[in-house]
């Protein structure tokens, strides 16, 4: 019993020298600095690279890039909810294979990395971490998830590496201060907008709003009510759902009640749907006006008959379901390459032609840049002026010293549920437009 | 009986000498890694260090928490606001959100008073589920699913350490701090009488131990450790949102299965747990996103069945052995 309590006493007592020596050795040699401003320790090693890299914390200029290849990194949605958003990468590998097979960018080829992040943004940070600083890539391109992108800024615009043509079209990523990140998607605002600007048109005296009760949902309310207000129209009822909720019903239900002339649905995912099967289901007929992001081919095969009739969404691409585009060019190439590619994915599905046309616009972006490195490139994406065809005639992917948020004119169009089409209509006037033609509807206050 | 004592001691040694080798790897592991490695590395600790919470909760009483996602989460956006709004040093801001866990702890362990087993778990399984949405219902301060940007750990202009050492060097002082203190609470009059409460709380009732207090003070303790993993995640990493997986109920099973498949030494055990669930989903889901879980999954349960008691239970030396039938008190090798 002595030599028991004796060992077990003299083992506390030389552990805790150990323990409590180490613990202050490393507070010791982290404690000091525990909150230190902003460094700006090493700045630019090349004094050849002008006022972009000034601030740069550490800047390799041609990390990733090799006499014959560029590697491109992304982290995106492979699983999780936003699953479908993912299949870009698809659009995204066939367009950067057809390119590399014609010789790639001046003899380099691209290497497209991709890291799944199921939507989350500590594994996006993870992946980014491992992308640029394990394997070097050159750029990130097409991150999706506006909470991503935000996760993953600070590193990126610290070390001066490129965030090119991101999916997310909140207004926060397309302030100046971003020099790095380069948006792909029309701000959520410039959306806003235009669709407050077609109810006006349409002659709606009130207007009520559902919206997801986040960032996402205000961007668009905020644009709309302030378009609305100045237009002297009536905002009578404003509810809000919180994500990923199963019913939302009973704001439905509110809005029924309320019988404006038009609603606003600023939602995501599952629930565009479930808000306009039940507005249907209710009775009441507004004139509906959608986001982009409840326009895609799965969720619209979610709606009863009738539901959502008449809905007013934009588009910025050729839609690849929509029976307007069945012979166009662009889009016979596209699905050639996918065959050819990634014969896995679906060519219809809208996400996948995004893939394509970031794909595109990267490749414009890398071919026009000066200087094959980081702020060369940069630079190119900064002042990119490209008409992709893949682009609905007329809308141009422009960036310039004043211009942050590269689309700015987008086209609306009217869903017509008996036939499950969309009509392209007059943003002035609501009326559809003759088959064939193009009418782009333009924000005043954009985001730079 | 000298025999035994030998053997106990020699084994004890040998744990002695385990941690002891585990402590000076840590302390190494910033100067001999690249950065990305070394803030791959934190990141292993921070969730150690949310584990060692945990694993003082249904280590010492058997209680099982489903809510520590929570519990991190309220420790992330203490810490998160105060530095954003306030002006206060880091580390004070961090012992701010060790409390804020700890009081929210205490709050929340009250029914653990009357309820338990399975039951508490589905009380604290409501807490987790709840934390997202509450986060995004204030989302004017948190910033919600667009999430909150964090000013993190870096060193002044001039200190021998990066940005990347130092913010690996502060998470470990916490862990180390932290598992000493665990490991002293295990050797204490404390530490026994909650180890008899989660054997057979009528027993240890009968002995005199203060079940009440005990029990809301454990998980006081337990969220308070986890709230203080939430905080270092934060001025580490530089961003927290309502979409964090850490902070939902996706968090909370991270812990558990890392506390599992790590077992229950006190520092081995969360190092070695947080490391599998921090760095195996990612190497598989870079072969194959689509079957990484489920690859995930069949390496968890082989591990489980090779180890039933967790990694840390561990005794390779045992391996090498006879049957204990044959022998009955083998010392052990070195």
């Amino acid at each position: 019993m002595n030599t028991q309590s004796r060992t077990s006493s003299r083992r506390i007592r030389r552990t805790t020298t150990l323990v409590a020596g180490l613990a202050g050795l490393a507070l010791v040699a982290s404690g000091c600095s525990m909150r230190g401003g902003s460094s700006d320790t090493t700045a630019s090693t090349d004094s050849a690279v002008g006022d972009a890299t000034a601030d740069c914390v550490t800047y390799d200029p041609t990390a990733g890039v090799t006499d014959d290849s560029i590697k491109i990194g992304t982290t995106l949605s492979v699983t999780g909810s936003l699953a479908t958003a993912g299949t870009i990468r698809y659009g995204m590998q066939a367009y950067i294979d057809s390119v590399n097979d014609e010789g790639g960018i001046d003899g380099r080829k691209i290497d497209l990395v991709v890291r799944d992040d199921g939507y989350d943004p500590t594994k996006a940070a993870t992946n980014v971490n491992e992308l640029v600083n394990n394997e070097k890539v050159f750029a990130l391109f097409g991150q999706l998830g506006t909470a991503n992108i935000l996760a993953v800024q600070p590193d990126l615009e610290e070390n001066c590496v490129p965030n090119l043509l991101v999916q997310s079209g909140a207004p926060v990523l397309v302030e100046p201060d971003n020099y790095w990140t380069l948006s792909q998607y029309p701000s959520y605002a410039l959306e806003g907008e235009v669709l407050a600007k077609t109810a006006i048109a349409q002659g709606a005296k009130t207007v009520s709003i559902i919206s997801q009760n986040d960032d996402f949902g205000k961007a668009y309310t905020g644009a709309l009510i302030k378009t609305l207000e100045d237009a002297g129209v009536e905002v009578t009822k404003q509810t809000t759902y919180e994500a990923g909720s199963p019913s939302v019903d009973s704001q439905v239900t509110q809005l029924a009640d309320d019988g404006a002339d038009a609603v606003l649905v600023a939602a995501l995912g599952t629930a565009c749907p479930q808000i306009l099967n039940g507005i249907h289901a209710s009775g009441w007929e507004p004139q509906i006006l959608t986001t982009a992001l409840c326009t895609s081919k799965g969720l619209l095969s979610l709606l009863d008959p009738g539901a959502g009739d008449g809905g007013i969404s934009s588009a910025f691409y050729k839609s690849p379901s929509d029976p307007r585009w069945a012979d166009d060019e662009a889009l016979a190439t596209y699905r050639a390459a996918l065959t050819k590619y990634a014969p896995e994915a679906d060519p219809n599905e809208d996400y996948v032609l995004d893939g394509w046309l970031e794909g595109q616009l990267l490749v414009d972006i890398l071919k026009s840049a000066k200087t094959m490195d980081r702020a060369g490139v940069m630079e190119s994406a900064r002042n990119a002026n490209i008409s992709a065809d893949t682009l609905l005639p007329g809308i141009e992917f422009q960036t310039g010293p004043d211009k942050y948020e590269p689309l700015t004119s987008v086209q609306l169009r009217r869903f017509d549920a008996a036939t499950k089409t969309f009509v392209f209509v007059d943003p002035e006037t609501g009326e559809d437009l003759p088959a064939g033609e193009v009418k782009l509807a333009t924000g005043s206050a954009t985001g730079s | 009986m000298p025999e035994l004592i030998k053997s106990a001691k020699s084994r004890r040694n040998l744990t002695w000498a385990g941690n002891a080798a585990i402590v000076v790897l840590l302390i190494l592991i910033p100067f001999f890694f690249e950065p990305f490695r070394v803030s791959q590395f934190a990141q292993i600790l921070v969730i150690a260090l949310a584990v060692m919470g945990l694993n003082l909760l249904t280590g010492f009483t058997g209680q099982v928490s489903v809510g520590h996602s929570a519990f991190f989460g309220f420790g992330a956006y203490t810490v998160g606001l105060l530095q954003e709004r306030t002006a206060l040093p880091t580390g004070l801001n961090l012992l701010i959100g060790l409390a804020v866990g700890g009081i929210t702890g205490a709050i929340i362990g009250l029914p653990s008073l009357r309820i338990k087993g399975t039951h508490l778990a589905i009380i604290t399984l409501v807490l987790a589920a709840a934390f997202p949405s509450l986060i995004s219902m204030l989302s004017e301060y948190t910033g919600g699913t667009q999430g909150l940007r964090v000013e993190r750990i870096t060193p002044d202009p001039g200190f021998p350490l990066a940005a990347d050492q130092a913010r690996y060097l502060a998470v470990l002082a916490a862990v180390l701090i932290i598992a000493a203190c665990v490991f002293f609470l295990d050797r204490s009059r404390t530490g026994r009488a909650l180890r008899a409460l989660g054997d057979n709380e009528t027993a240890a009732v009968t002995f005199g131990v203060r079940s009440s207090r005990l029990r809301v003070g454990v998980f006081a303790a337990s969220a308070a450790i986890t709230a203080l993993a939430g905080g270092l995640f934060v001025v580490t990493t530089g961003f927290i949102s309502s979409g964090t997986s850490l902070v939902t109920i996706v968090g909370s099973v991270e812990f558990l299965t890392a506390l599992v498949i790590g077992g229950r030494a006190i520092l081995a055990g969360p190092l070695l747990g947080a490391a599998i669930v921090e760095l195996l989903p990612n190497q598989v889901s870079q072969t194959s996103p689509e079957l990484a879980h489920l690859v995930y999954g069949a390496i968890l349960i082989f591990i489980l069945l090779v180890a039933p008691n967790g990694i840390s239970g561990l005794h390779p030396s045992r391996w090498f052995r006879r049957p204990n039938t044959e022998k009955p008190s083998p010392a052990p090798s070195a």
